[in-house]
């Protein structure tokens, strides 16, 4: 009679202690992130730190990249496209603008009439197309301004302390897709790179791929637009 | 119609408050009127029938909506309790999210298993529904609301239609041609009925103090503030109510008491071979039932629509009823997301061996109570809720001191 | 007799009632005539409400259809070899079956038509008198005492016999 008791007393006992922990949790604030419309992983605190040497993101810079196609062989998910084309002939492209150095520490950038590699021996140098930037977004914005001919400066050759020469691209890639939606980060082709120009990126920056068409996910890294040979693509450039 | 109804079908509202001249020109004149209007040229009857029908419609149309705002409820409560959001992208913070299931069992297959019986496993969704709604009939929701059901047996009737669950039960398990759906639904069948006895046990203590089976009644009784409710006007029905509530919740086949329908264990029981609209007549008839079992619980317990205090202002009314019922679901819900699931045996065994003979004890002290304390007036509820006070305050101390001790290795 | 809704209605719980029966016993599958018993004893708690019983309705319903009939599907369900039993009746015995079934019915029809008072369906002016009060005075105070407690230990014996064969033995 005495256990019949006490177990009456154990039952509703450990039943109201099991309510009061429920009820406890009640008041908590909730830890869902309302995700994707929630990026800011890193306001909420209970985020983890990312440790060093995360592979994340795949990035390539794609002006040192060689096209030697050692990633695309490496991939066990065949997620790389690489398409590379020697110019054809007579054709040039060149990577960058020319910087003119004056005497008195301006930096005029632009385009160099003629041979910019002897034009410290002629008299005059006349520079077109001049910008006030200097990289390789500005040969596209230099192809898109190139009906611009009134910003054109004649300098003496006096008045020049150093000329950067432009080079031409003799070879350049095509097409540089990663199919971030079959990439598995494993690394190899970041270890196979030789030019250490395919990279992994060491932050949660840009790992939710969340789109509504799977095509969205083919990152494209080359530079068509500069070379102003742009086909119509539909994806971001991850510059 | 046969006067079993105490007042007739369209009963005379008393409302305590002082009525417009809307209400008086709707009771007055539209009502009595109104099976006439509508059989025009043929007998009244007619018109009365098409009455009944009518309200019965608006009855069937109104009171689905209920399930759909608590199976929201749950999910939402539920996530609370789990520390989590719940459904947020479906509507404005998730509200139509009951809407989109039910849009996506519409869409699914109806299917019949081939060999079972058709016309019973057609039938038994039917008969659950049906009887999970009759017993909102007779809930009296506020004062003067004019229920349907409001007969001189109300929780007497309560108690039939509940009772017929069982069969659609045991008809839907028996149709479905599968082993475990029958094993299911026996054992739900076997739990239903079981603890259908401390349930009626326990509602046989209010009705001896209030000397009335019918609904209205024992709410009016309760009048007069908090301390008049019935689980505070004797320390048995104080225990009684506990009674009753956990029996409801094995009534309505919820955890811990949902073996027979739990994900894990039978796949779903009874209801396993059900899709589709099927699957969800029974989820609306489940939490329908889980409503209707809180809105009795608070009628004859916790004061139906009358209030704290004497008069209907403070938690009175259809609203105050509302809330308290809401009370009493969230605490269902509570349990459920606390409790580990019961084995049938020990179901089994709570309901015989503990509640049967709690619920005996409480009648025959409501008994002794009810002859030593004729009348009720300040002394016989100040002492019983001095009573109710000293014993929980003692079972704490108690239990906190036994339970200090080490456990005793026990068998289970 | 005039025709009032009361009529209508009454007629048509009759009428569940006993096409109902009929089904329970003509039906082949066994489950099937359970249910159609479920449908006949809803009929019948109708029936009783017409007789202003109104406890006896709801108790017929609760202790009939929840605890009798579930108690008889349990038994259906569980030892159900085959449920399509075709009964081959030789022509013996169905004169036989059928004489014993026609002196019943004239025995009822001779004890209907000598019930000296019979309750009009219409209203007659009586005041409808709440049953429960009466039962509860009735089994308890006055006439029917004895059998209540007869019926309560029979009851008693019935469970005690139940927990006695279905316990588990104990070995010594």
């Amino acid at each position: 009679m005495d256990k019949y008791i006490r177990n009456i007393y154990k039952g509703v006992y450990t039943v109201l202690v099991g309510m009061r922990v429920t009820i406890r949790q009640f008041f908590q604030p909730n830890v869902t992130h309302q995700y994707p419309y929630e990026h800011d992983f890193e306001k909420k605190q209970n985020v983890r730190e990312i440790p060093k040497g995360y592979r994340g993101q795949l990035y390539n810079r794609i002006e040192d990249c060689i096209g030697c196609k050692k990633c695309e062989l490496i991939c066990p998910v065949d997620c790389i496209t690489i398409t590379g084309d020697k110019l054809p002939k007579g054709e040039q492209l060149w990577d960058s603008m020319n910087v003119v150095h004056l005497k008195d520490g301006r930096e005029v950038i632009g385009i160099i009439e003629g041979d910019d590699k002897k034009i410290m021996s002629e008299d005059s140098m006349t520079i077109t197309n001049i910008t006030t930037r200097l990289g390789p977004q500005e040969v596209i914005d230099r192809l898109e301004a190139s009906e611009d001919e009134s910003r054109a400066e004649t300098f003496s050759t006096d008045e020049v302390s150093r000329v950067v020469t432009r080079n031409p691209v003799v070879f350049y890639l095509d097409q540089f897709d990663i199919d971030m939606s079959l990439c598995m980060y494993c690394g190899l082709c970041t270890e196979v790179c030789p030019t250490q120009c395919l990279v992994m990126k060491d932050s949660l920056e840009g790992i939710e791929y969340s789109s509504f068409d799977r095509t969205d996910l083919i990152f494209e890294f080359d530079k068509q637009e500069m070379y102003d040979k742009d086909e119509t693509d539909n994806t971001e450039a991850a510059d | 119609m046969p006067e079993i109804f105490s007042e007739g079908f369209f009963p005379n509202i008393n409302l305590q408050d002082e009525t417009n001249w809307a209400t008086d020109f709707v009771r007055d004149v539209i009502i009595p009127r109104l099976p006439e209007a509508v059989a025009g040229h043929f007998p009244v009857e007619l018109g009365t029938v098409l009455v009944m029908v009518a309200f019965a419609g608006i009855f069937v149309a109104v009171v689905p909506l209920l399930p759909l705002v608590l199976v929201l409820a749950e999910r939402k409560v539920a996530a609370r309790f789990q520390n989590r959001t719940g459904p947020m992208r479906v509507g404005p913070w998730g509200t139509l999210q009951t809407l989109a299931d039910g849009i996506k069992l519409i869409f699914k297959e109806d299917y019949i298993p081939p060999q079972g019986d058709k016309l019973l496993f057609l039938l038994a969704p039917y008969i659950i529904f049906a009887c999970s709604f009759a017993v909102f009939a007779a809930i009296p929701f506020g004062d003067g609301i004019p229920i349907p059901g409001d007969f001189n047996i109300g929780i007497f009737y309560i108690m039939a239609i509940s009772s017929v669950i069982v069969m659609g039960v045991i008809m839907a398990g028996w149709s479905s041609n599968s082993k475990w759906s029958l094993l299911g639904s026996l054992r739900s069948a076997a739990q239903i009925v079981s603890y259908e006895i401390p349930l009626g046990l326990s509602i046989l203590t209010v009705v001896m103090l209030v000397e009335s089976l019918g609904m209205q009644q024992i709410v009016a009784s309760q009048d007069g503030g908090i301390f008049t409710w019935l689980i505070f006007r004797t320390p048995f029905t104080f225990i009684a109510f506990f009674i009753f509530f956990i029996s409801s919740i094995a009534e309505v086949n919820r955890t811990p008491f949902d073996l027979p329908e739990a994900e894990s264990e039978i796949v779903a029981g009874f209801h396993t071979e059900y899709s589709g609209m099927r699957f969800a007549l029974f989820f609306i008839a489940e939490y329908a039932n889980m409503f209707a079992v809180s809105a009795i619980g608070v009628t004859l317990f916790l004061g139906g629509w009358q209030g704290v205090l004497p008069g209907y202002d403070f938690l009175g009314g259809f609203p105050g009823f509302v809330i308290k019922t809401l009370g009493l679901v969230f605490l269902m819900m509570w349990l459920r997301w606390t409790l580990p699931r019961l084995r049938v045996d020990q179901l089994m065994n709570l309901c015989w061996k503990y509640f049967i003979p709690i619920s005996f004890f409480n009648i025959l002290g409501t008994g002794v109570w009810g002859l030593i304390f004729r009348h009720d007036d300040v002394w016989s509820i100040g002492i019983s809720c001095a009573i109710i006070y000293v014993g929980l305050i003692s079972a704490y101390a108690v239990a906190g001191r036994s339970l200090a001790r080490k456990p005793e290795p026990q068998p289970s | 007799m005039e025709f009032t809704l009361k009529t209508f209605i009454f007629y048509g719980f009759a009428l569940i009632t006993i096409a109902s029966a009929l089904a329970v016993v003509t039906v082949r599958n066994i489950v099937h005539a359970a249910f159609a018993l479920m449908v006949t004893l809803f009929g019948v708690a109708g029936l009783y409400v017409f007789l202003q019983a109104d406890f006896l309705a709801a108790t017929q319903v609760i202790v009939y259809v929840g605890g009798i009939l579930v108690l008889i599907l349990f038994g259906v369900m569980m030892t159900s070899g085959r449920l399509e039993m075709r009964i081959h009746i030789e022509r013996g015995q169905l004169l036989l079956g059928g004489g014993i079934s026609l002196a019943l019915l004239m025995l009822l029809l001779t004890v209907i038509a000598n019930t000296p008072k019979w309750e009009n369906l219409t209203d007659d002016g009586t005041a409808f008198e709440p049953t429960t009060k009466r039962i509860g005075e009735l089994i308890l105070n006055e006439k029917f005492l004895l059998p209540f407690e007869v019926a309560s230990v029979l009851l008693l014996v019935a469970l005690i016999g139940a927990a006695l064969i279905s316990r588990k033995e104990v070995r010594d």
